[in-house]
Parts: C-alpha cells; sequence; structure tokens
C-alpha cells in the first residue's frame, strides 16, 4: 500500500535540470563576460609570477620575451639558460647574451625585413605604425634582480628593438 | 473536456530540456578556453640610444629630466636640464633613506608632482636602479613615480591617474674606479648614457 503510494506504475522517475539549469546559466554570463578574443598570441609563462602594478597601458602585439630563473625564451623558444636567475659572469662583462641577440635578430629579420627603423619617428597615435615597431614585451620573474633585467635588455636592445613593455598583472 | 485540459497540462509541464543542456555544455567549456582570469597590462620603457639625428636639446626650455637613482639604502632625485641653472637644478635634488625595506615612494611622488607641478611638460624620467634590485621592488617604484590617483573616478567606476613622468628610461650607473675622478651626475657615478630613444606610455 504504501509502496504503491510512492511509485506509480508505468512513470519512470525524472530527472530534476531545472537547478543544473541556472547554475549553468549563471557560469555561462559570468563567462561570456570574462571572454577576451585576442587578436594575437599572447601566451603567459607558467613558470614565472608578474608582479602586480597599477600600469594601465595596454598589451600590443610584439616580440615575447620571457625570463624566468632558469631560461630566456623568445616566441616560447628556449634561447639561453640562466642559472637562479643569473647569466654567465662574461655575459655581464660584454653586455650582452649572443643566445638571446641571435635568436631576437632572426626575429627581427623575419618581422620587419631590411627596413631601418631605429630614430625614425613613429606617431604614438598612430596603432598600425606603433604595432610595426621592434617592441619587446619582456614576461619576467618578480624575483628577477635588475642586473640580468638589464642585460636581456641590452641584448635586444643589440638586435635592433630599442622599446620595450614590462608585462605586469593589473591590480 | 476534463480530459482534455489535464492532456494540456500535461503536455507543458515537461519541457525538454536536454538539447539546452546539450548547447550549455558545448559553450562553457569554449567559453572557459577563451576566459581571461587575469588581465595583462604594460610598462612602456626604453634604454638609451644615441643617433646623430636627435638633439640632446629638449624642445622647450623649461622640460626637465628627473634621474631617479634607487640605491640600496635610499633612493634620490637628482633633475637635468639645458634650460635651468646648476643652482635650481640643485634644489630640485633630495633623498629618502629606506623604511625598514620599503622605499619612501609616497615622499619620492611627493616630490616628483611638485617638481611637475612647476615644469608641466616633462615627461621623461631616466631610472638607475642598483644591480640587485629585483623586478617586483622596481615595478613598485615605477607605479609611484609614473603617475599618481587623482582621487576621481572615471564612467566604468575605475580610477582616474594622472601622469608624472610616463616616459622611463632604463639606465645602470656605473661606478666609478677608486682614485679616478668622477664624471658627471648623478651622485657617485655617471649613467651609462643619455636617453635619446623616447616611448610614450
Amino acid at each position: 500500500m504504501r509502496r504503491g503510494r510512492l511509485f506509480k506504475p508505468g512513470a519512470g522517475p525524472t530527472l530534476m535540470l531545472t537547478s543544473l539549469l541556472d547554475m549553468f546559466t549563471i557560469i555561462l554570463i559570468f563567462l561570456i563576460v570574462s571572454f577576451e578574443a585576442e587578436s594575437f598570441d599572447f601566451r603567459l609563462n607558467p613558470d614565472l609570477a608578474l608582479p602586480e602594478s597599477t600600469a594601465t597601458a595596454q598589451l600590443k602585439p610584439a616580440v615575447n620575451v620571457s625570463v624566468t630563473s632558469g631560461v630566456i625564451q623568445v616566441e616560447h623558444e628556449d634561447v639561453a639558460q640562466l642559472t637562479d636567475g643569473r647569466a654567465e659572469a662574461s655575459q655581464y662583462e660584454s653586455g650582452e647574451i649572443p643566445a638571446l641577440v641571435t635568436a631576437l635578430r632572426a626575429e627581427y629579420e623575419r618581422r620587419f625585413g631590411d627596413q631601418p627603423t631605429v630614430g625614425a619617428p613613429v606617431d604614438q597615435a598612430d596603432e598600425t605604425a606603433e604595432q610595426q615597431e621592434p617592441i619587446v614585451v619582456l614576461q619576467s620573474d618578480r624575483e628577477l634582480d635588475y642586473r640580468t633585467l638589464y642585460l636581456v635588455l641590452r641584448s635586444a636592445a643589440s638586435a635592433g628593438f630599442f622599446k620595450y613593455r614590462l608585462a605586469i598583472l593589473k591590480t | 473536456m476534463f480530459n482534455r485540459w489535464q492532456r494540456a497540462v500535461e503536455e507543458t509541464r515537461d519541457l525538454d530540456l536536454l538539447p539546452v543542456m546539450n548547447l550549455f555544455m558545448v559553450l562553457i567549456p569554449f567559453l572557459l578556453m577563451g576566459a581571461a582570469f587575469y588581465h595583462i597590462g604594460v610598462i612602456p620603457t626604453s634604454l638609451p640610444t644615441h643617433t646623430p639625428q636627435q638633439s640632446d636639446v629638449p624642445a622647450t626650455p623649461t622640460t626637465v629630466t628627473i634621474n631617479l637613482q634607487i640605491a640600496a639604502d635610499e633612493i634620490s632625485v637628482t633633475a637635468s636640464s639645458t634650460g635651468l641653472a646648476q643652482e635650481q637644478l640643485d634644489a630640485l635634488g633630495a633623498a629618502w633613506p629606506k623604511r625598514g625595506d620599503d622605499y619612501d615612494v609616497d615622499s619620492v611622488r611627493a616630490h616628483l608632482r611638485t617638481i611637475k607641478e612647476r615644469y608641466p611638460e616633462s615627461n621623461t624620467m631616466i631610472v638607475l636602479p642598483h644591480e640587485s634590485l629585483d623586478y617586483e621592488s622596481l615595478v613598485h617604484v615605477l607605479d609611484a613615480t609614473r603617475d599618481y590617483p587623482t582621487g576621481q573616478r572615471d564612467d566604468h567606476g575605475e580610477e582616474v591617474r594622472a601622469d608624472l613622468f610616463p616616459v622611463v628610461v632604463f639606465s645602470r650607473l656605473i661606478t666609478a674606479e677608486p682614485g679616478a675622478e668622477e664624471e658627471g651626475a648623478p651622485e657617485g657615478g655617471a649613467a651609462e648614457a643619455a636617453p635619446a630613444g623616447e616611448d610614450g606610455p
């Protein structure tokens, strides 16, 4: 008698999907709001922690260089090794990392060919012109010392890159 | 009559949600892949360069270039300009010792704001950190010296910041050899080169 009241013959148990649907709707709205369609390839190196900053400048397409405590990458390819965030002593003396200069010079020629860019006046408001400039976006670990950071920038300058964008996490 | 009403109620009660669920199951992984859970920004900087086409003389005589030296135990500001006398430039200099482990960036910012008010066209700052300074501390100092919060909010509710010295040029302090005569500024050494390759924010 009791069993007959609980389970009607012929009517199978149905899933209550309404609450699940509510949850999915909320997740969907959250994801649509935070969706960012980037027109260029920027991948944060998972082996480093960027410092936080109040800087508001937007990330724009440029050559990606990342410096962790163990390796320097250009466009996600390993080009030079570091030991605890430090390069070889001879490289500090010479003021550049030869492997990094070679890799960046190849990247420079691939993107800009033989066109001279150093000293050429560029209209900052012209976004297209700025994208055609040789600019390096530097992802660097927050523990990296200035000596190594400056060495990387000097190496980029040797390869023809005179402007840099230090990647940070916006607060 | 009653049967028809009962049938109509049953038909409207059983919505088939499975296609909607299927759609959600496709959309959610797709959006998860493109979602940004952090926002990356950049700090524009450059290195000193020298090109024959560019002149060291500033465009207007009332601009000053700030030299921000970050030593291990203090942070100091000096100014250089071709349009001001040495006494005037000396009056713009100041130094602040470290407070515990942190630099006194609030005092530096207040001092730079007074310089900016006197020479509003100035925007270039040469940064000379000591070699062991970590990147995070450097960014922290740059945050305090490149701009400042105005206390106002824009239409999106975000804090409005006004420019201080947004054009940052990194350089390196070359320590004078013992016994050798020091050349140039700032304090106890010489910057590697004069800035020329400026970069806007």
